[in-house]
């Protein structure tokens, strides 16, 4: 096999040329890279073929879980999504109504129960269309609680998002709870830190009304990656 | 009358059910509305000790307010 253009003869690289110096007898499966197109084309029998291909995976730095929809239900409730892969967590409602005027409450759930033990503690704000109130709930309370849906919210869905630490570890477990939603004649707006004071491993959530009524919505979970 | 249900999603499964609640979860419920009425009993008290409050003391909730800082 002899030398030529295609193999850049004066500065010894193989395969390197440009579109108009390939090599002028290539054979089946020769590979070059051309420099003023910056292209790698292979010789498929009759002709140069220009290799084209994906970019490398971006690896993610929020990973699905799991999510369901619940229409008119008790209780939505979500199990073993959170694990010893994630430290972090997102837990995304949307489209989320209330049968009835209500409040509702979040509770984390282990092996498929939910916890109702006076460890549950808040503090937050809650800006409605008539009230702006700051509140505080100590560690005496059996659940995690935002106020005031509305009846409106049937046409008026809210959003809630709720950021979760170490879930899965033995350790308290804490967070941020944010919501938004109705209009701006008739709105609630809520955030709130929270936190369960105890050292339990809980792998599952669950959403439930303070009082009576059904709810309906979207619930996703994400898992943060740790690094 | 509807039955009440719980809806449970399985991530590690993928599945969803559908179920009654339990007899364990149902007396749960009664305690949380029996508790979220008696929070909301208190809180009306409060509102209306605030007003009797206010009343004696001739000022409006506004002016209470400023005396408190609140904006």
């Amino acid at each position: 096999m002899g030398l030529d253009a295609g193999y850049g003869i004066g500065s010894l690289k193989p395969g390197v040329c440009t579109s108009t110096t390939r090599p002028a007898s290539p054979y089946d499966g020769q590979v070059i890279y051309e420099t003023d197109t910056d292209k790698i084309a292979v010789y498929d029998s009759s002709a140069w073929v220009y290799k084209t291909g994906t970019a490398a995976p971006i690896n993610p730095a929020m990973v699905y879980l799991g999510g369901t929809t619940a229409t008119t239900s008790a209780s939505i409730n979500v199990d073993s999504v959170f694990s010893a892969t994630y430290q972090n967590y997102l837990v995304q409602v949307s489209n989320f109504t209330a049968s009835v005027e209500d409040f509702w409450a979040m509770r984390l759930r282990a092996s498929g129960s939910t916890i109702t033990a006076s460890n549950y503690s808040q503090a937050g704000q809650l800006n409605t269309n008539t009230t702006d109130s700051l509140f505080i709930r100590r560690t005496t309370n059996t659940s995690f609680w935002y106020g005031d849906l509305v009846t409106t919210l049937s046409t008026n869905p809210q959003n809630i998002q709720f950021w979760i630490s170490n879930p899965f570890a033995a350790v308290s477990t804490r967070g941020n709870i944010t919501a938004a939603g109705c209009t701006n004649a008739d709105y609630r707006h809520f955030f709130s830190a929270v936190n369960y004071n105890a050292t339990t491993s809980v792998d599952g959530i669950a959403l439930v009304p303070y009082t009576s009524g059904t709810l309906s919505g979207t619930i996703r979970v994400y898992g943060i990656v740790n690094s | 009358m509807t039955t009440a249900k719980a809806h449970i999603y399985n991530a590690a499964t993928g599945e969803t059910i559908e179920r009654d609640l339990t007899v364990e979860e149902l007396a749960q419920a009664a305690i949380d509305e029996s508790a979220s009425k008696a929070a909301s009993e208190a809180q009306d008290a409060k509102v209306i000790a605030r007003e009797e409050l206010l009343e004696r003391l001739g000022i409006t909730s506004e002016e209470a307010q400023l005396l408190l800082g609140g904006i």
